[in-house]
């Protein structure tokens, strides 16, 4: 599971997503890989304005990276300047979160993540 | 925290960098790709509603089959799906995932009009096949099926289990939302509804939804369904028993779908330009070849035939079901029912009933009449963007009633 992915995912639980603390979902036990995969500048610098920046600060934190600046970088950056684009790309799209649990930051479910797949089916009492 | 391979020096420099870079700025580049500039693709700015009559084979629309399970406790439609849906593709999952590598023309499509950079969704991905269709977009793939979703590991997206109807997206955020074969396993149209609704959630404003089912009205295939026909069945899914690999199996219908799949990618391309996409459909004279990936593991399996084409009828009321036949989506034989429920290993032992005995797993399905899908997009509080027939599928793409001003007529 991409660090990019947790960007865009929050509880399962219903009465949950109305809620602020649902989102970002918190990373707990996390082992990390790095996956190489080749970079596609276009669709990163189109992916920058749909990521919900403080978000993935909180995440990135969470996940043991020195703390993000408070604001994005804008496109230009990203486009003239190569090595902040792989930068994002590592963090993004190589990052995995391949073991662990997200934890739901108003109902504290733990949501289990096994070879890089979190499963998100809750229990009964949940639905 | 877990320990990350990331060098701590890059990370470092990527902070720093990052710190140093001004406030986000609106530049002539970016916004040139921006989402809210192009939101009308070659696939919003085609024909509306209307497409769907004019595709289809059938034009009459009955009216006596409206489903009256609405009624029922969801923990029973759940139960009954968990039987006859969920635990059924987590048995026959390898086998399931061997058949699905072409994706719908229609669903291709779809996904090559979204803008690079676009966030999508694929609400029951399966073994994924669709996530790698436009490489310039980031998918995110979910799937009930934890067996299904192993086989979906394409390295550049992600893949998650979860239920249609809960799902984990945060709302609003994504692009754009696929869910293909699904929504017509669900046995209560509320819950079909529901579903439409919670992949409507997942976009944003004006962020469209292809949602892809099973038409009733399938005179050109050989299983005999057609208008006016039962509409809630249990189809059967047969795994071999003397099967050595399901991929040997497919070899046969695999070759012939090659020869036919560069044919249809020219005509898709060609359509690309500005034919309406239903015209496509329409002309599709190629249904026995090119036919559902559905059928192909069902006709595959089953030389008679004869189950495929007499599948049982369920009982409009899926409690009855559920009351009468616990358990398993599968019928015979006996040790086959004790697989399903038993999970995707158990399988391997099937043959042990009877050296010869094949399992037969049944889904449920819900066929739907030409224009129920677009009835059920209205429930949901969607609009229709435009719809279609494709060999045997209806298919709609939706948005959200309230950013639609192109039909309601």
């Amino acid at each position: 599971m991409k660090v990019m992915t947790l960007n865009f995912l929050t509880c399962a639980v219903k009465n949950c997503k109305s809620s602020n603390d649902s989102f970002p979902l918190h990373p707990k036990e996390a082992e990390l890989a790095k996956d190489d995969i080749e970079i596609n500048p276009q669709l990163l610098i189109n992916v920058l304005p749909r990521i919900d920046w403080a978000a993935l600060r909180t995440t990135s934190t969470e996940l043991g990276f020195p703390t993000l600046p408070e604001q994005p970088p804008s496109p230009e950056d990203l486009q003239s300047d190569e090595a902040l684009l792989k930068e994002l790309h590592e963090l993004l799209m190589e990052t995995q979160m391949m073991e662990g649990k997200l934890v739901c930051g108003h109902c504290g479910h733990e949501y289990a993540v096994k070879n890089g797949v979190a499963n998100f089916l809750l229990p009964s009492h949940l639905v | 925290m877990g320990s990350h391979s990331l060098p701590s020096a890059s990370a470092a420099d990527a902070v720093a960098k990052l710190a140093a870079a001004e406030a986000l700025k609106s530049t002539a580049a970016f916004a040139a790709s921006a989402p809210g500039s192009s939101t009308e693709t070659a696939l919003g700015t085609a024909q509306g509603a209307s497409a769907a009559g004019d595709a289809g084979p059938v034009t009459a629309v009955p009216s006596s089959d409206t489903p009256s399970v609405a009624v029922d406790p969801e923990a029973e439609a759940e139960a009954y799906e968990r039987a006859n849906v969920h635990n059924v593709y987590e048995a026959i999952a390898p086998h399931f995932s061997a058949t699905r590598y072409k994706p719908w023309p229609a669903v291709a499509q779809f996904l090559h009009a979204q803008q690079p950079g676009y966030v999508g969704l694929d609400v029951g991905c399966g073994n994924g096949k669709y996530l790698g269709v436009n490489k310039n977009v980031f998918m995110v793939g979910s799937d009930r099926s934890a067996n299904l979703v192993a086989h979906a590991n394409e390295l550049a997206n992600d893949v998650l289990v979860a239920d249609g109807l809960s799902l984990p997206f945060r709302e609003g955020r994504a692009d754009f939302a696929i869910c293909i074969a699904v929504i017509h396993h669900m046995s209560t149209r509320t819950r079909r509804q529901e579903a439409i609704r919670q992949l409507l959630k997942c976009v944003r404003p004006s962020g469209q939804v292809m949602v892809y089912v099973w038409a009733l009205e399938q005179g050109e295939s050989r299983r005999g369904w057609d208008e006016g026909g039962e509409q809630d069945l249990l189809v059967p899914w047969v795994l071999k028993s003397q099967q050595p690999k399901p991929k040997k199996e497919k070899q046969p219908k695999a070759s012939k779908q090659k020869q036919k799949w560069p044919q249809q990618q020219q005509q898709q391309t060609h359509e690309q330009a500005n034919t309406p996409m239903q015209q496509q459909n329409h002309d599709s004279t190629e249904p026995q070849e090119a036919i559902t990936a559905k059928s192909v593991g069902e006709k595959e399996a089953t030389p008679t035939s004869s189950s495929i084409l007499s599948p049982s009828s369920v009982p409009k009321d899926a409690s009855m079901t559920i009351g009468g036949g616990t358990g398993a989506g599968v019928t015979e034989p006996a040790s086959a029912a004790a697989a399903a429920v038993a999970g995707p290993d158990a399988k391997t032992d099937t043959g042990d009933a009877a050296a010869n005995a094949d399992a037969v797993f049944q889904r449920y399905y819900h066929l739907y009449r030409n224009g129920e899908l677009e009835e059920d997009v209205l429930a949901a509080r969607g609009a229709v963007v435009m719809s279609g027939y494709e060999r045997d599928n209806w298919w709609v793409v939706a948005t959200h009633a309230t950013n639609d001003d192109t039909l309601q007529d």
